[in-house]
């Protein structure tokens, strides 16, 4: 019963201190100010450097508790995607009907000639 | 305030008519929810159309439906055909879906009446609803205090007597939370039980839909009505769905109720009913879980004793890391599940130079704060170098979680825990993230898991407010969830009704 | 510094999947059509749209890497992240490190077997069109539109191993799986249509050293010439820069019809594609049975078809012909309902470079080859017939039943419409009676007595002179053969 499927190698890691303490370890190796300024031009977030400073304190606090991680040893353990162990799913190749153009475009913030309408895309180019 | 059974059962036998109902709710939203804020839309006039047709329905002689004219409330990242879904976030302010979600039609052909779409934390993240680009949910326990969240609007709405149903979504706790600090029933199902079609994404392999009710019995109907499986869902799983109302009057005589040693470590430590202490794991327990919400647990456990289960101490090692997984897998999924929000096709854009620069432009202002830390947080997670050690690891732990739970239910048919490590907090209170996240920390094993998990009301804690016990089973073990929350619900101490005039007490006993 | 370079040469080759919806939604997969209507909100990413996965696109997947002798495995969807407008959830759903075919290979007619690494199903992308810039470049565009009727229409792409040595092979490969793709039905593969798509990973390597040395990846390669000629430039610029004392940089570059190839310009976190398992996703894991049943349901292979045309008497090169425009079933077909075999390989070749040839019905065209051969038709009528057969079969494919070409909207009359005999009467092709064409001789005689007398003197080829007065007098529908028998006879009697 109770403990009787408690892994045995499984380290127990000492909760963190205080949050200062936590501050203070994670702005040297959590994460940097450049990696976050990476992460939000990735993800194509504008940042001012002083969001970019928000953004590392606050990234950083959950990056630093996740070093808990870093005691476990998982060698053995497969990774799960999926909570409900499902296989092929599929779908018959029969259409339905489209959704009404118009509907839709009318949610666009552009349109034209029955397309999205963008700025220009720059990018790779010859 | 009449129960949704109730309501049901008056208008089918004509006892009473869907648009007096409807009336009467809209009513105390009118005069409430200036107050409370359960609302980012109320579909006044679409609900009185519908109750109408209800209505005649009836005086046709046909059966609306077990939920005829039911007032029902839909959390905002539900999708409704032609009626603003916004996921209370300016992102998607005034955006109309083309559709329905597979939910809200299931509602709907029950005989359900929609009467709003209501408040979230923006795009579900969040434990207070403190989040919403439209202001806070206040609790309507104490307007000084959070409903919870993500779904603290929906929760708010049913607590408040604006709905006696609503529905919500679950990631991390987003229902099950609200629930416990509004005083009423919250269901997460199996992850696959529910269909999430219609449901806007935040973190697709964890977010099940569920209801929200004042009673068991209420959220044992709306969960029959919405579960099932849906082939435009890939992941709803086919199965047969059970007679819930059946499980209510089971008894638990026999059922083996463990009490998850990790989550109650700071109560009392002993063994109810002749189980084993904790053990070996001394330290190994989640932090922060305040004694008043340990001890109404185990009070539970000891009600259920007294009704004939079986009670004993189990350890769910696993769920003390549970925390740092979700909140790397989650990120992750959701960092990829917003990138659609870039300006072009729906919702917000703000004008750029190039596509680039209107994406980032758009982007920083579409999205709050959380949402981008969230965002930028799984990027990272999943990001080149980064994934073995974050995303990688944290499945490996998702999948540590679903090993020790599935040796727990060997030994036990449905578990025992707080919902919430506390009562209703403070507006402001939790604003470290670290602090925020630790509101989860009971109720999101349950998501990495996928099984099904509820919350019950039992009792009272600091400040004579709602404290919520949590009820979790084995993937599709609804029914004997269902049967050890309805005893619990007849056992619970009598739960005073929120100070707001004219609500009853929510729950409690009722016999 | 080496004396001689060898080419080395992997393809990448994206074929759009011929089902009638799109990989994970019930849109109609269907091109030509105005913009966005051919669209679902899961095409459009709108929120809360989820995908399902199209069995019959699993299926073709299944049974192209049968063809190219690939293992079928378990697999499972990733994400690929990357932002751009003509992707409406701003990530690819692809097949990753567990693609649906790997491990197999294809034996170039004539040449050599080419490994083939993997194929993999994934989702295509939407049109982005560029507004303002010259010939609708990007350079200089003030903006864009974007239609996602592309969107989601299943792609397969096939990975093949660097065994590739010239542009030569690279072309035949090619070729050779188009007929592969064409004979399964499993993509029209189009390549100046972008139904077939191929880039080529290009590197040269001292001869007979084996190493594997910095590639470019080439795009933009829309004909076989266009492949040939960028192979044989890129591997030329390599080889110029190695003799230079310089090394290629790997990157992408694009092929213009300047004829040379140039470097795309990428960004710097371009590649950071964040791949994980799709959630919405559950794996995709075909058991031995659906394996086996895919395999049965296969028709027969290029290869194969090549082999049994070769036994009918045509030469490699009408062979490869037929296969290439996938009129092998049906030219092998009529030869099995007993038509003539050179007759009818001998139409494949030169009268059916046609649209309309593959929906050829193998009984129709054995019926209309006996119906030469057995002197009803002329060789020019066949022709005719054979045409016409064509264009009804397309007219007839692409006609709504109600607004069909046909006389009468039954079944019967619909095959009828098709039928050679048929076609042949409508045309007024009957075949001449034996007195009227005996007639027609004797005229040409008697309106040309000198001719004649040389014709029994010995002269045949005067002959000429009276074929072609009948041929005139019949506006070519005359048999050339029977009248040269009639004349003989005149002659002999």
């Amino acid at each position: 019963m109770s403990g009787a499927n408690k892994s045995e190698k499984r380290q127990v890691r000492q909760q963190e201190g205080s949050p200062t303490h936590a501050a203070s370890r994670e702005e040297v190796t959590a994460i940097s100010t450049d990696q976050v300024a990476h992460v939000a031009r990735l993800a194509r977030i504008e940042l001012t450097p002083d969001e970019i400073e928000h953004y590392t304190g606050h990234l950083g606090r959950v990056l630093e508790h996740a070093r808990e991680l870093e005691d476990l040893d998982l060698a053995d353990v497969p990774p799960l995607a999926h909570p409900y162990p499902l296989r092929n799913v599929f779908r018959d190749d029969v259409p339905s009907t489209p959704v009404d153009r118009d509907d839709v475009l009318e949610q666009a913030p552009a349109a034209s000639s029955g397309q999205f309408e963008v700025p220009p895309v720059l990018g790779e180019e010859v | 305030m009449s129960t949704a059974l109730a309501i049901a059962a008056d208008i089918r036998s004509g006892a009473r008519r869907a648009a007096d109902v409807l009336d009467d709710f809209l009513g105390r939203i009118e005069t409430h929810d200036g107050d409370v804020h359960a609302f980012n839309t109320v579909t006044a006039e679409q609900a009185r159309a519908a109750a109408a047709a209800i209505d005649a329905l009836v005086d046709e002689g046909r059966d609306p439906g077990p939920l005829a004219g039911v007032p029902v409330a839909f959390k905002d990242n539900l999708c409704t055909r032609g009626v603003a879904t916004t996921c209370s976030s300016r992102m998607l302010e005034g955006w109309q879906p083309p559709y329905d979600a597979t939910v809200v039609q299931a509602m709907t052909a029950a005989g359900a009446v929609m009467i709003g779409k209501t408040n979230l934390d923006e795009f579900a993240m969040g434990s207070s609803t403190e989040h919403s680009a439209f202001g806070p949910t206040r609790n309507p326990y104490d307007l000084g205090r959070v409903p919870g969240g993500s779904s603290g609007g929906s929760a708010a709405a049913v607590a408040a007597g604006f709905a006696p149903l609503a529905l919500g979504s679950d990631t991390g706790g987003s229902i099950r939370q609200p629930a416990s600090l509004c005083g009423i029933v919250g269901i997460k199902p199996t992850y696959g039980r529910v269909s999430r079609y219609g449901l806007v994404a935040f973190a697709s392999s964890f977010d099940q839909i569920g209801p929200f009710a004042t009673d068991v019995a209420d959220a044992a109907l709306a969960l029959g009505v919405i579960s099932g499986h849906d082939p435009a869902d890939s992941t709803s799983i086919p199965a047969a769905v059970p007679d819930f109302a059946a499980a209510l009057g089971r008894g638990v005589d026999g059922l083996r109720v463990g009490v998850v040693s990790e989550m109650t470590g700071s109560g009392r430590n002993r063994a109810a009913n002749g189980g084993s202490p904790p053990g070996d794991a001394a330290g190994d327990v989640l932090d922060g879980i305040d004694a008043d919400v340990t001890e109404r647990v185990l009070e539970a456990a000891d009600a259920l004793a007294d009704a004939g289960a079986t009670v004993g101490r189990v350890s769910v090692p696993a769920v003390t890391y549970g925390l740092t997984a979700y909140y790397l897998i989650a990120p992750a999924e959701a960092s990829s599940n917003l990138a659609r929000y870039d300006g072009t096709r729906y919702g917000l854009r703000v004008d750029g130079a190039d596509v680039e620069e209107m994406n980032r432009l758009t982007r920083r202002a579409g999205f709050g704060d959380e949402v981008k830390a969230r965002i930028m947080l799984g990027t990272f997670a999943l990001s080149a170098g980064y994934y073995d050690a974050y995303y990688g690891k944290a499945q490996r732990v998702r999948m540590l979680t679903r090993r020790d739970f599935d040796a727990a239910y060997a030994d036990f048919d449905v578990l025992l825990s707080p919902t919430s490590p506390c009562v209703a907090f403070r507006f402001g209170e939790r604003a470290d993230p670290m602090t925020m996240y630790r509101c989860d920390t009971c109720t999101i094993p349950s998501n990495l898991s996928g099984d099904p998990a509820m919350s019950v009301p039992f009792g009272t804690g600091a400040d004579d407010l709602p404290v919520g016990v949590q009820v979790m089973a084995p993937a599709l073990g609804e029914e004997t969830m269902l049967t050890v929350a309805a005893a619990l619900e007849r056992a619970a101490p009598p739960l005073p009704g929120p100070p707001l005039a004219g609500v009853a007490g929510s729950t409690g006993a009722r016999t | 510094m080496a004396a001689s370079w060898e080419i080395v040469v992997g393809l990448e080759v994206h074929v759009e999947l011929a089902t009638d919806t799109k990989l994970f939604s019930a849109a109609p997969s269907r091109f030509g059509d105005e913009p966005n209507t051919n669209v679902t909100p899961v095409c459009l990413g709108l929120p809360g749209s989820l995908p399902v996965l199209n069995r019959r696109a699993v299926e073709l997947a299944m049974a192209v890497g049968l063809a190219l002798n690939c293992e079928i495995r378990p697999s499972v969807f990733h994400r690929k992240n990357y932002f751009y407008p003509d992707m409406p959830k701003d990530y690819q759903v692809s097949q990753y490190d567990q693609p649906i075919c790997s491990d197999g290979w294809l034996d170039v007619p004539g040449g050599s077997r080419i490994g083939i690494e993997r194929a993999h199903l994934e989702e295509d992308a939407g049109k982005t069109t560029h507004l303002g810039g010259a010939d609708g470049r990007i350079h200089g565009a003030v903006g864009a539109l974007v239609d996602y009727n592309r969107a989601g229409t299943p792609l397969l792409e096939i990975v093949s191993r660097p065994d590739i040595d010239s542009a030569a092979e690279a072309s035949a490969y090619v070729e050779e799986l188009r007929a592969i793709l064409l004979a399964l039905g499993a993509s029209d593969a189009r390549l100046e249509e972008g139904s077939m798509r191929v880039d080529a990973n290009i590197s040269v390597r001292p001869a007979g050293s084996g190493e594997l040395r910095t590639r470019c990846e080439v795009k933009n390669l829309n004909s076989l010439r266009s492949l040939r000629n960028a192979i044989d430039y890129e591997a030329r610029r390599h080889i110029d820069l190695y003799a230079a004392g310089d090394v290629p940089v790997q990157e992408t570059r694009h092929w213009s019809e300047d004829g040379r190839t140039h470097s795309l310009r990428s960004k710097e976190e371009a590649d950071d594609y964040r791949y994980f398992p799709e959630p919405d996703l559950v794996p995709l894991a075909p058991d031995d049975e659906w394996i086996a049943q895919v395999r049965a349901a296969m028709p027969e292979l290029p290869a194969s078809q090549r082999a049994r045309l070769h036994e009918c008497g045509a030469e490699a090169e009408d062979a490869q012909v037929i296969v290439g425009r996938g009129l092998a079933p049906v030219v092998l077909g009529a030869v099995d309902a007993g038509a003539d075999a050179k007759r009818t390989v001998t139409h494949a070749v030169q009268n059916l470079a046609l649209d309309g040839a593959e929906l050829l019905d193998a009984d129709r065209l054995a019926s209309l080859v006996n119906l030469e051969t057995s002197g009803q038709l002329t060789a020019t009528q066949a022709k005719t017939v054979l045409v016409e057969m064509c264009a009804r079969s397309v007219a007839a494919l692409h006609a709504a039943p109600a607004e069909a070409d046909f006389p009468s909207d039954s079944a019967s009359a619909a095959a009828r419409a098709l039928d050679p005999a048929a076609i042949a009467a409508e045309l007024g092709f009957e075949a001449m009676a034996d007195h009227e064409l005996e007639a027609l001789v004797d005229q040409a005689i008697a309106d040309s007595p000198e001719a004649w007398e040389k014709f029994c003197a010995g002269e045949a080829k005067v002959a000429g002179v009276f074929v072609g007065a009948v041929m005139k007098a019949t506006r070519g529908q005359a048999d050339g053969q029977a009248v040269t028998q009639l004349l003989a006879q005149r002659r002999d009697a």
